[in-house]
């Protein structure tokens, strides 16, 4: 369904020095410098997959998506989705996706929902049985029941997200770029918006792939992830693997009913964190059951739980090492 | 549906769409209407430098029926797509425009129609009330109406698509709005809505009747007063023709090069 091959994205941007002076010179002479945002990123995905794009700030996910979708023009490389090469902004290839944009809208800010949406079906040519159908569907699914006869600017974040996807979705694409879809939303919201995404992908086969700074969004709903940092690829695969591969081990937590030594502690495992009578060790996966009954024996313990080292964690350790490992690409920044 | 129908559909939809959103902005429109007041200011000056005499063969009256059209004109071809383009590629928010099976310029056009529909009926009404108290004549016939109309539309379509093109600009450069401006400034002494242009010296008239200028204004206003005659008529038209071919050309060329440099910011 999606197809890339050696993707790269530069752009050209023109540096200002901050103050007076700084905007003079760039009155008389402007520097420019080329910004390299995605560099060299290749990866297939099937359709029906669920994949999520992780990565900080800048890294060049969002950029990816844009290509993916037709907005942005690749500098590089060749990206092939649904059949299509997206820069060409073919109809039929705009039928067939969307990108939602957490911070992007596509409603209008004055009207309700309900106008906007009769011309996205006039749009995308769908007959008025379907529309019914369809809208029916996307009411019932994202609970949009009174919302979309008010003004788009009177509907709270959350619900003015959802009437965005629906409208996003009336179309019903076979591809689904989803760009940051609950920033900013509260956790109910958050979930009901993953909830209803799973659905969609299940209910329709829909191919998705969404970038989010949320992990959970992105370990509730894609099974394979693309960690994307510094415009390259730096994994790819599923995203229990990447938990088993970056984190050997797990991480047993006791609640004491007293202080104990902090060497008894480090017998049982890697002494993660202490504070107060709460204790954290990292134990190898293998060991966790014999380790927490060694505990149990030995130490006064109120309370055990065991737990898997946070995704977040394995991620920034996993950007870290990257950074560590590839040349950074701002370096090519240097080139006017 | 056939093709044709679905057309029609999305036109519609799109032209429902915009004039609710028009009526939403009812003050602004009203606003924008009185800014564009100066033919009115014009000819209130006219009128007082006519007070003694007819100036270049045009009477107190007949400077009131000029430049109450030469308004009118004007309110017909207003446009303020620039604004939007530079708006939108600037800041991001064509991307959703984008992401749509319909080329983005439809949308402007029927934003432009729409506001049209809201805002004639309130111009005609000073325009017809002016007349009556100026006690200007205007001979309506077919020819002149229908002369009128044509080139109205004529000039529409310069003004929108030399917007159209000035707004591409905005992919390479922030500077557009300042391009505007100039283009503004020029037009407007040259297309007749400070002066009638056959107050101009010969000359100066004869240059510019190889520009787009006359024919935005004088020509439309001209038409509707009965003064063009049959071959006047047929070379503005004519005229207009090849220049609003131009900037349609210009405009949809600039267009799609652009889009190659467009960075879709935000989000």
């Amino acid at each position: 369904m999606i197809d890339v091959d050696g993707l790269r994205k530069v752009y050209r941007v023109h540096e200002k020095e901050a103050g007076l002076r700084g905007s003079i010179r760039a009155f008389v002479g402007r520097r420019y410098r080329d910004v390299v945002a995605v560099d060299g990123v290749g990866f297939r995905v099937e359709a029906g997959e669920v994949v999520g794009f992780l990565g900080p700030n800048g890294a060049g996910k969002t950029t990816t998506l844009k290509v993916l979708s037709g907005l942005l023009h690749p500098t590089a490389g060749r990206v092939a989705v649904a059949g299509f090469e997206p820069r060409r902004r073919q109809a039929d290839f705009l039928r067939r996706i969307t990108l939602v944009m957490g911070q992007k809208q596509q409603l209008a800010w004055d009207l309700a929902a309900a106008d906007s949406f009769l011309v996205n079906q006039a749009i995308y040519e769908i007959p008025d049985d379907v529309y019914r159908t369809r809208l029916g569907e996307l009411t019932e699914m994202l609970s949009l029941d009174g919302l979309l006869g008010k003004q788009v600017r009177k509907l709270s974040l959350g619900e003015r997200m959802k009437c965005e996807l629906a409208a996003a979705l009336l179309h019903r694409p076979e591809v689904l770029f989803l760009d940051e879809p609950t920033i900013g939303l509260d956790v109910t919201m958050q979930q009901q918006v993953r909830r209803f995404v799973a659905d969609y992908n299940v209910r329709h086969g829909a191919t998705v792939v969404l970038t989010s700074h949320y992990m959970a969004d992105v370990a509730a709903l894609a099974r394979r992830i693309l960690v994307i940092d510094h415009g390259r690829l730096v994994f790819d695969g599923d995203l229990r693997a990447l938990v088993e591969q970056r984190a050997p081990e797990r991480r047993l937590r006791l609640t004491l009913a007293d202080r104990v030594e902090r060497s008894d502690l480090a017998s049982l495992g890697r002494v993660h964190r202490v504070e107060g009578l709460e204790v954290e060790l990292g134990v190898p996966r293998a060991e966790v059951a014999r380790v927490a009954a060694a505990a149990l024996a030995r130490l006064p313990v109120v309370d055990v739980a065991i737990e898997d080292v946070p995704i977040e964690e394995i991620v920034a350790e996993l950007f870290a090492r990257g950074r560590a490992n590839a040349a950074p690409v701002g370096e090519d920044a240097g080139r006017a | 549906m056939s093709s044709r129908a679905w057309a029609w559909r999305k036109a519609r939809a799109l032209f429902a769409h915009a004039f609710a959103n028009m009526t939403e902005y009812r003050a602004e429109i009203a606003i924008w209407m009185i800014s564009g007041s100066l033919p009115l200011v014009m000819m209130a000056m006219w009128i007082g430098l006519a007070a003694d005499g007819p100036v270049g063969g045009y009477a107190a009256a007949d400077f009131a029926a000029y430049f109450l059209v030469v308004f009118l004109v004007r309110q017909a071809t207003a446009v303020w797509v620039v604004w939007e383009l530079d708006r939108e590629i600037r800041l991001g928010d064509l991307s959703p425009k984008l992401l749509r099976p319909i080329d983005p310029l439809w949308g402007h056009v029927v934003d432009n129609l729409a506001e049209k529909a809201v805002r004639l009926p309130l111009v005609l009404l000073p325009v017809v009330g002016g007349m009556w108290w100026a006690g200007a004549r205007v001979p309506f016939t077919v020819e002149s109406l229908a002369g009128f109309a044509l080139l109205v539309a004529g000039a529409w379509v310069i003004r929108f698509f030399q917007e159209y093109a000035t707004g591409s600009l905005t992919f390479w450069t922030d500077q557009t709005a300042g391009l505007e401006r100039v283009w503004f400034t020029v037009s407007v002494v040259l297309s007749g809505a400070l002066a009638p242009l056959d107050l101009f010296p010969a000359t100066v008239r004869s240059a510019l009747a190889f520009t787009p200028f006359p024919y935005l204004v004088d020509a439309p206003v001209q038409a509707l007063l009965g003064r063009l005659t049959g071959v006047e008529l047929a070379t503005a038209l004519a005229v207009q023709a090849a220049w609003g071919a131009a900037f349609v050309i210009g405009a949809r060329w600039l267009w799609s090069r652009g889009l190659r440099r467009y960075g879709a910011v935000g989000a």
